[in-house]
């Protein structure tokens, strides 16, 4: 049944003033300085009887605990929402604070398990511990606090709106696990080598659109569905919101400085903002031997997506599609809707190690230790015993669990479909679910209501390597064919 | 000024203009109309256009020039006995519905070109193990162009 429309936005910067500790990478970096600022943006949808919050924020993840104590703070701040109607999700740009972070599906950290192994008499050292870089934990609350105020204004700002859904196509997100002739596969692997086969999966141009007008039909803000992670400037040691902050100061300049945009990443758990194929190095050099060419060729193509002009370039695109397609959108306004939202728990099966695996991980991690010839371990030690550690912090998790539950949205507005999923979702799962969708247009969250990090494709699982290591994430693609299934049935449903 | 374009294709021969994910649901109109001409047309265009002021800034007529022509022979693809029984017995049958090939249309068209493919693979391996294939390459400036006479799949 068609309702009025009442949708109201919020922006809340989540930029530090202090000092913080970057979240990502496999090397520890402190923020030096504010590159752009990053921020929490809210749509707070009503329809009828049902409702719905989307808040994307530029962070790399977001851990269950974090989606808990937001809604916490919002029960007695608000009235008439339902907190198990809000949705988190990701960026996933790097370049934000890292956080305390909790959740099902593992037992411990890999730096837990890391340590357990480490003799008496030998220590971790945390290398960022200074009073001017702010904690972990003092970035959770803070995070818990900017959130909360961003959903808080969006729901209260409710006011009657139209809105538009639209389609765009822009090249931004491509493969980034490169497939050998021995059928192996690399993420970041190198291209340029005699026994280069394929990328391991193709890559997705389209872009989902949906524009929200108020009611003297101005728009007021967009959301974007885009199948590529915000991790231009990946390594970088700065705060930036990559690409996504671009697209809002270039739309600003077209449609005024209250917009509002809603940066949603799709399945893309193997895309990245760069052209294996065409690779074109760091502008600066990168400490990061996966991205280290032996007989680099200078290309003719995009400018590095590794740094501050690559973010520039990805946002031009993405926000002159939007304008482009905005001529479009305005000529089919709808003031009412429907809206459904359904919020289901999907048992996962956990991706489970196997004894010789978990023997090999612990033979290699005390082989390391012995071998190291030092007594103070760090961050780079732990990077490196990262997926040893992992597998067995794995081993431990399966002895008393089998399934991992996450939540799930599914959302009807009017024609769109809206899917969530807690993964760094590998595109074809993602086009699995859009291809047998009923909805007109079906937008994929990834990275929301949770963070249990890659969920790799069987071809990749036989591939290996990182992002697709039992390591890389709590399941595999037995739990990528149920997450599927239930989504497309529920999405199905609606229709 | 007549303004000449040069259209050349890429590895492609796995590629199209439809998206099979969103078939129907978001791009509709790339199928066979005037439409889908127009959108695909209007983004090459637009790209084209979009670097015109910065080629034209680097334009130089100086620069290393090589062209490259070479025959190359390449295995042909055999058919087996197995493969050409298979072809004559569903030939044998296609043909039981009509006097003549001439008189066939459509899938049956299709069915035919195939087995028809596969007796015309198995005169030929049976003359050469290899065909020549002619390549060129050429250097213009820091730009490659490579051709080749199949439809190549994009992985190529």
């Amino acid at each position: 049944m068609k309702n009025k429309l009442l949708i109201g936005w919020s922006e809340v910067s989540i930029t530090p003033d202090k000092k913080v500790m970057l979240a990502g990478q496999f090397f520890e970096r402190v923020s030096e300085y504010v590159e752009t600022p990053i921020s929490v943006t809210a749509m707070a949808v009503e329809s009828g009887q049902e409702q719905m919050v989307i808040c994307s924020c530029d962070l790399v993840s977001i851990g269950e605990n974090l989606l808990n104590l937001v809604r916490e703070s919002l029960r007695d701040k608000v009235t008439g929402l339902d907190v198990n109607k809000i949705i988190i999700n990701a960026t996933h740009t790097h370049t934000a604070m890292l956080y305390e972070i909790a959740g099902t599906g593992s037992s411990c950290s890999s730096l837990d398990v890391l340590k357990r192994y480490l003799p008496k008499n030998n220590v971790y050292v945390e290398k960022v511990v200074s009073n001017d870089t702010m904690h972990p934990h003092g970035a959770l609350m803070f995070l818990v606090e900017k959130i909360t105020m961003a959903i808080k204004n969006a729901w209260e700002g409710r006011k009657k709106s139209y809105y538009a859904n639209e389609f765009g196509r822009v090249a931004v997100g491509m493969c980034r696990r490169v497939v050998y002739d021995d059928k192996t596969a690399k993420m970041w692997g190198d291209t340029n080598l005699a026994n280069f086969d394929e990328l391991e999966s193709g890559n997705d141009s389209g872009i989902e659109l949906l524009y929200v007008f108020d009611e003297n039909k101005k728009l007021t803000g967009v959301v974007v569905n885009v199948a590529c992670p915000s991790q231009v400037v990946e390594h970088r040691s700065f705060i930036s919101s990559d690409y996504w902050g671009k697209v809002r100061i270039l739309l600003r300049k077209k449609f005024g400085e209250d917009l509002f945009v809603l940066g949603l990443c799709s399945a893309a758990g193997d895309q990245c903002p760069r052209d294996i194929i065409r690779w074109v190095r760091p502008e600066t050099p990168i400490d990061d031997p996966n991205i280290k060419r032996e007989n680099y060729i200078e290309r003719n193509a995009d400018p590095s997506m590794f740094d501050i002009n690559g973010t520039w370039k990805v946002g031009k695109r993405i926000a002159n599609e939007i304008i482009d397609v905005y001529d479009e959108a305005v000529q089919h306004l709808c003031y009412e809707s429907e809206l459904m939202h359904t919020v289901t728990t999907v048992d996962i099966p956990i991706r489970r190690v196997t004894i010789t695996e978990y023997n090999a991980a612990v033979k290699t991690i005390e082989d390391y230790i012995k071998n190291a010839g030092k007594d103070h371990f760090s961050f780079t030690d732990n990077a490196s015993m990262h997926v040893y550690a992992g597998t067995i912090a794995r081993y431990e998790y399966q002895q008393s669990h089998d399934i991992c539950p996450i939540e799930v949205h599914i959302v009807r507005f009017g024609d769109v479909a809206f899917a969530t999923n807690p993964f760094e979702l590998f595109l074809n799962y993602g086009n699995q679910i859009r291809a047998r969708s009923k909805a007109r247009q079906t937008f994929i969250i990834q990275l929301a209501c949770g963070s249990h990090a890659y969920l790799p494709t069987k071809k990749a699982e036989q591939g290996s390597h990182y992002s697709a290591y039992v390591s890389s994430g709590i399941t595999g693609h037995q739990g990528g064919e149920i997450l599927v299934r239930k989504t497309v049935e529920a999405i199905n449903k609606m229709w | 000024m007549t303004v000449y374009v040069l259209p050349q294709i890429a590895p492609a021969g796995d590629q199209f203009p439809r998206d099979l994910i969103r078939r129907g649901k978001s791009e509709n109109n790339m199928s066979n109309n005037f439409e889908g001409m127009e959108e695909l047309g209007t983004r090459v265009a637009d790209a084209v256009v979009k670097k015109y002021e910065s080629a034209r800034a680097k334009a130089q007529s100086d620069l290393v020039f090589n062209h490259s022509v070479e025959d190359i022979y390449l295995p042909i693809r055999k058919v087996t006995q197995g493969e050409v029984e298979w072809a004559q017995k569903n030939y044998d049958e296609l043909m039981r519905n009509y006097n003549n090939e001439q008189e066939i249309r459509g899938r049956d068209l299709v069915k035919l070109v195939d087995y028809r493919a596969i007796f015309l693979r198995k005169e030929s391996q049976e003359k050469a193990s290899f065909y020549k294939v002619e390549l060129h390459a050429i250097r213009l400036g820091e730009a490659a162009f490579v051709t080749n006479p199949f439809e190549l799949y994009i992985e190529s």
